[in-house]
């Protein structure tokens, strides 16, 4: 019951995670209506939630329907998923047909059966047997596609996030089938065994699916946080290098609060101000301390995948000395074609390094050693 | 009776966030009909752009332009075509940045009334020096808000771009499931 709960939980979350991704993107709602339906039909199974709903509605015939509906809508979203992925958006309509279908067979099925009072599979008297032939048969086929498609294709994706999140997702729906098997033979047999393992089983399921999506998505769902984590760390260096060059800064603090709230575009304005700045400041070094910071970082033995980044730091820590003691601009600046990158990470990931070793004794040292000089 | 301290700095502040809101605004309206190529390429960007304007549009790196008191970037349109100067060294974002800033004056057509013979912007950093610039390029009427204004487009396009994941290589089945789940792939 725990495992379940935990299942669910995470599912919920999952769900409430994606949703600004789901409705930016079009490809990636099929997966999240399917997680969300998934979700909502395994909430209506819980065993509080089931007493409080029965206490709210008084009448437990609806929330089983209720429950059966999100499950066939769940696995029709999950055939759009696999179909949009195989690059067949026009079968798309077709499915969504079968599954209406599906869904009006079972109402009609559940209509005619003889009287009942629950739709579960250990009720007496429950709905005839084509109600669950139907229902399971549909659903098991839904999952065992999406099964099979995402662990066969998983094991081909280049970048491990997506190939484990893939793998999880498809064991989350293999789980899934066994599940359907685990009903079909309590049906069958009324087999305690298999009552008893229906919980477990749903948790594991809820657990897989839920981590797949969050493994698969990681990147993009951590992102506002790792620019938290970029903004922490480029922060006292942007903090010195706009206070030597204050008109760099497009938007100002207003009484020492930023008025850029967006984490991803304060972390792109805290790039560019600074790259504007260090623009401004190269012109207070002289190459010959360009020079004496090289030969400094590298008789220090710094990696050399950071010389860069710290010999930058060096000359900046001396050009804002120079700079705050009023010196005169060089004639020849030096050059910072080479550093950074293309990319937004790529200039986020050599500016992190810059801020890192701009705060280190080592440039500490140096700015000292050329202060003195 | 006076405003207490407190709700005036609120007030103040809500001021502010009003003015930027707007300002985002006008410019994500200005960029919204922009083709921009992905993977981007600055390149791609500016002929599309001098496609869709009918004029050529030439970029034209220039070494060690930010001497202090000098622009970083400078858009000059005579009667045939747009040039855009940008200082090279410095990393190839930033020289993205710098173009695009240019670029967002053109696209709000700073200073047309101004000038007759030639039109020119600058990305200024550090404080200019009024001579200076007045020296080289004589007919330079930008206020503040024209600044905000291009550099907010320069920002909001390269912010966007940013955050768009890099081209998958992979293609079949498994390109449309990590399209289907929202892989993010990071650009190497």
């Amino acid at each position: 019951m725990v495992l379940e709960l935990v299942g669910v939980a995470s599912m919920w979350l999952v769900a409430f995670v994606k949703a600004p991704q789901a409705m930016r993107h079009p490809q990636q709602r099929a997966l999240w209506l399917a997680i969300t339906t998934i979700a909502a039909a395994m909430t209506l199974r819980l065993d509080g939630i089931d007493r409080v709903l029965h206490g709210l509605v008084r009448d437990p015939h609806t929330i089983d329907l209720a429950r059966q509906v999100f499950a066939t809508a769940d696995a029709a979203a999950l055939l759009c998923f696999v179909l949009l992925a195989a690059g067949r958006p026009r079968m798309i309509p077709p499915v969504l047909v079968i599954g209406g279908s599906v869904l009006v067979a079972l109402l009609w099925i559940d209509a005619t059966s003889p009287p009942h009072v629950r739709n579960v599979v250990d009720a007496d008297p429950g709905p005839s047997p084509a109600y669950w032939a139907l229902y399971f048969a549909f659903l098991f086929v839904a999952d065992f596609v999406c099964a099979v498609v995402c662990c066969y294709h998983g094991r081909r994706a280049d970048h491990r996030p997506l190939r484990v999140g893939l793998l999880m997702f498809g064991i989350g729906m293999g789980l899934a089938c066994l599940l359907w098997i685990l009903f079909l033979l309590y049906l069958a047999t009324e087999s305690p065994v298999a009552l008893a393992l229906l919980s477990p089983v749903t948790g594991i399921e809820a657990l897989f699916l839920a981590g797949g999506v969050l493994v698969a998505s990681s990147a993009a769902l951590f992102r506002p946080l790792l620019s938290l984590v970029a903004l922490l760390e480029l922060r006292p260096l942007w903090r010195d290098v706009t206070a030597a060059v204050p008109t760099v800064v497009m938007v100002e603090a207003h009484r020492g609060v930023t008025m850029l709230t967006a984490p991803s575009l304060r972390v792109y304005r805290t790039i560019i101000e600074i790259r504007d700045g260090l623009l401004f400041l190269r012109n207070y070094v002289a190459p010959a301390t360009v020079r004496a910071a090289r030969e400094h970082v590298v008789a220090s033995g710094v990696a050399e995948e950071l010389v860069d980044a710290t010999v930058t730091a060096c000359w900046l820590a001396a050009a804002l000395d120079g700079r705050r003691r009023g010196e005169e601009p060089q004639p020849e600046p030096p050059n910072l074609a080479s550093q950074g990158g293309t990319q937004l990470d790529a200039e986020v990931q050599f500016l992190r390094q810059l801020s890192r070793a701009y705060r280190s004794p080592l440039v500490r040292d140096f700015a000292a050693r050329a202060r003195v000089a | 009776m006076s405003t207490p301290p407190r709700a005036r700095l609120v007030e103040d502040r809500e001021e502010v966030a009003v003015r930027l809101r707007r300002l985002r605004r006008d410019c994500r309206s200005r960029i919204r009909d922009l083709n921009i190529p992905l993977p981007f390429d600055i390149g791609v960007f500016c002929a599309d752009l001098a496609r869709q304007r009918g004029r050529p549009l030439h970029l034209q790196p220039i070494s060690g332009l930010t001497s202090p008191g000098a622009p970083s970037g400078m858009w000059l349109a005579t009667d045939t075509a747009d040039h855009i100067f940008f200082e090279q060294d410095t990393s190839p974002l930033h020289h993205d940045h710098i173009i695009l800033h240019e670029v967002g004056h053109m696209l709000c057509e700073h200073n047309q009334l101004a000038l007759d013979e030639a039109r020119t912007a600058f990305r200024a950093i550090g404080s200019v020096d009024p001579a200076r610039v007045r020296s080289l390029l004589p007919r330079i009427r930008y206020n503040q808000y024209e600044e905000q204004q291009a550099e907010m487009i320069a920002t909001l396009i390269l912010e966007d771009i940013g955050r768009i994941p890099a081209p998958s290589p992979l293609t079949g089945f498994i390109a449309g499931l990590e399209a289907g789940i929202g892989y993010h792939r990071s650009a190497e």
